[in-house]
């Protein structure tokens, strides 16, 4: 199990995040909403050591991930889809794929099932990936942290600036993982799809866990979404 | 036309030649500060120190064997082992110190340059000092003869820059060293432990840098002053090629050592010097990534 606990986060001498406590299940699927600010991809980057952390702590099962270095945390099987892709531009498709297979020395099983996931890219693993459309881009940064066979995935806005069958093709891609028993903790700011996917929702505000709900029940009654995200319609 | 090759021929024939060993030296050198520049984001000024001792070095070695092939033979190993450690040492006490902060590595490698140049200054003497090439032998052409060991200082530089190419290219230390320049945050994510590939980057450089040293001493001797052009020429080379480029390198370094050639040959070097600093001029105005950028290493 992913658990964070009372964690406090800094950029320089700025607190983010103030006492944040979560658990994330194996094959769980974790929303977090909240605004602009609010602290959600600071978690993410804290968790994969990118982010300062003041006090807390962060672990995987019974390794205590806030006391690695950044570059040893995804050994641990933690996947990170970061906000806007951020893929490796100027290194080909297969490239970009490879730096997710050699994180724990995955086989070429791993990619060939990374690649029944995402057939399309099969034709484009010799382009450079920053040539891609945004589309692509998405499918290979997901692509490239799935290659590191994770236990746990962190994913950023996954369908921001993507078209929406792009965007259910990322969704229906979280859904295919929750089976294979990979914890998805999601941050997004598209609130249908996430209350679809998700099994638990929780709300950020100013650096700290506001609320925690259940997406069926947010469905039927958004008052929560209405104050956290300021979102007015009825999903 | 005809008449002018007939009667200058020979004399370009010649300048290509010396250029074009010029040219493979330069890029030898002028790549160890791109890959640093490109990848580490910082400006090595003792680059040109790292040159220096390679060569110097180079002539201790002749020394304590006072044979010129084993002397080489030592120098070509333990130069760039010594120099790539030196580098390995300054990027972990004085680099990491700083947090590669861009204004300040300038500031602490100039420090570092002054260091290098007295401790050699000391330890070598003010003298300059000739060492013999492994070998002799002249490979004749129709009109002269020119010297077989240049020819191998070229040879050797194409072999190694081969060499990096392939190391960037198709191993994994190569593969970390290009994601780390183009994303060092998510590199971490990836697992790459990015201190260790600034620290291989900065070591690779500054071996380069004194392999170049080793190769070049027998052609114009050691003294503890002569990293200074290279440097310089380095920079215009890096400039012109584009940050982190091997092709950009290779091809700025051609251009900037057979026109040096050329101009050196049929007019005068302070010329060659000139039109290389208006080349840079021109290419920070019209493409200031240089030719290839950082984009196509």
């Amino acid at each position: 199990m992913l658990k964070i606990n009372n964690l406090s986060s800094r950029y320089a001498q700025v607190k983010v995040l103030n006492k944040v406590t979560l658990k994330v299940k194996e094959g769980e699927i974790l929303g977090l909403l909240g605004r602009n600010g609010a602290g959600k991809s600071t978690l993410l980057k804290s968790i994969m050591g990118l982010v300062e952390v003041v006090s807390g702590s962060i672990s995987l099962d019974e390794n205590i991930l806030s006391e690695q270095q950044a570059h040893n945390i995804p050994k641990y099987g933690i996947g990170y889809v970061p906000q806007g892709r951020r893929l490796f531009p100027e290194l080909m498709v297969e490239e970009n794929l490879k730096m997710g297979l050699l994180v724990r020395d995955s086989s070429t099983d791993v990619l060939d099932w990374v690649l029944s996931l995402f057939p399309l890219l099969k034709s484009r693993m010799k382009q450079k990936s920053g040539t891609l459309s945004g589309g692509e881009q998405q499918m290979v940064a997901t692509a490239r942290a799935l290659c590191l066979q994770p236990k746990y995935l962190l994913m950023d806005e996954p369908s921001e600036g993507l078209m929406p069958s792009m965007t259910e093709t990322i969704l229906e891609t979280v859904e295919k993982l929750k089976t294979e028993n990979v914890g998805i903790l999601l941050v997004e700011q598209k609130i249908e799809g996430t209350l679809r996917v998700s099994d638990r929702i929780v709300f950020m505000e100013n650096g700290s866990i506001s609320e925690e709900s259940d997406p069926q029940k947010l469905a039927e009654n958004p008052e929560s979404l209405m104050k956290y995200v300021g979102v007015k319609a009825r999903y | 036309m005809s008449t002018w090759l007939n009667d200058n021929g020979p004399l370009l024939f010649l300048a290509l030649l010396d250029g074009t060993v010029t040219a493979f030296v330069l890029a030898l050198i002028a790549l160890g500060l791109s890959l640093v520049f490109g990848v580490m984001r910082i400006v090595n000024v003792a680059h040109g120190e790292l040159f220096m001792l390679g060569a110097v070095l180079s002539w201790f070695a002749f020394d304590l064997t006072n044979d010129p092939l084993w002397g080489f033979l030592t120098a070509l190993v333990l130069a760039p082992v010594i120099v790539g450690s030196i580098a390995i040492f300054s990027d972990r006490f004085i680099l990491r110190k700083i947090s590669y902060h861009p204004e300040s590595t300038i500031v602490a490698t100039i420090g570092l340059l002054y260091v290098i140049q007295q401790l050699t200054l000391m330890f070598f003497g003010p003298e300059v000092r000739p060492v013999e090439a492994p070998f002799y032998f002249r490979i004749q052409f129709p009109w002269f003869g020119y010297s077989g060991y240049k020819l191998l200082v070229a040879g050797m530089s194409a072999l190694c820059l081969s060499g990096v190419w392939l190391l960037m290219k198709r191993s994994k230390l190569g593969l970390y060293m290009r994601a780390t320049q183009q994303d060092i945050e998510i590199a971490k994510t990836f697992g790459v432990p990015t201190q260790k590939i600034y620290a291989s980057v900065f070591a690779l450089g500054g071996g380069l840098a004194a392999l170049a040293g080793v190769l070049v001493v027998p052609i114009r001797q050691a003294d503890h002053l002569m990293g200074l052009e290279p440097l310089l020429l380095s920079f215009i080379v890096v400039i012109i090629g584009g940050l982190g480029s091997i092709r950009g390198t290779i091809v700025a370094a051609f251009i900037i050592g057979i026109s040096d050639g050329i101009i050196s040959v049929f007019y005068e070097p302070t010329l060659a010097k000139m039109l290389a600093t208006l080349l840079v001029a021109m290419v920070l105005v019209l493409k200031p990534g240089g030719l290839y950028g950082e984009d196509q290493a």
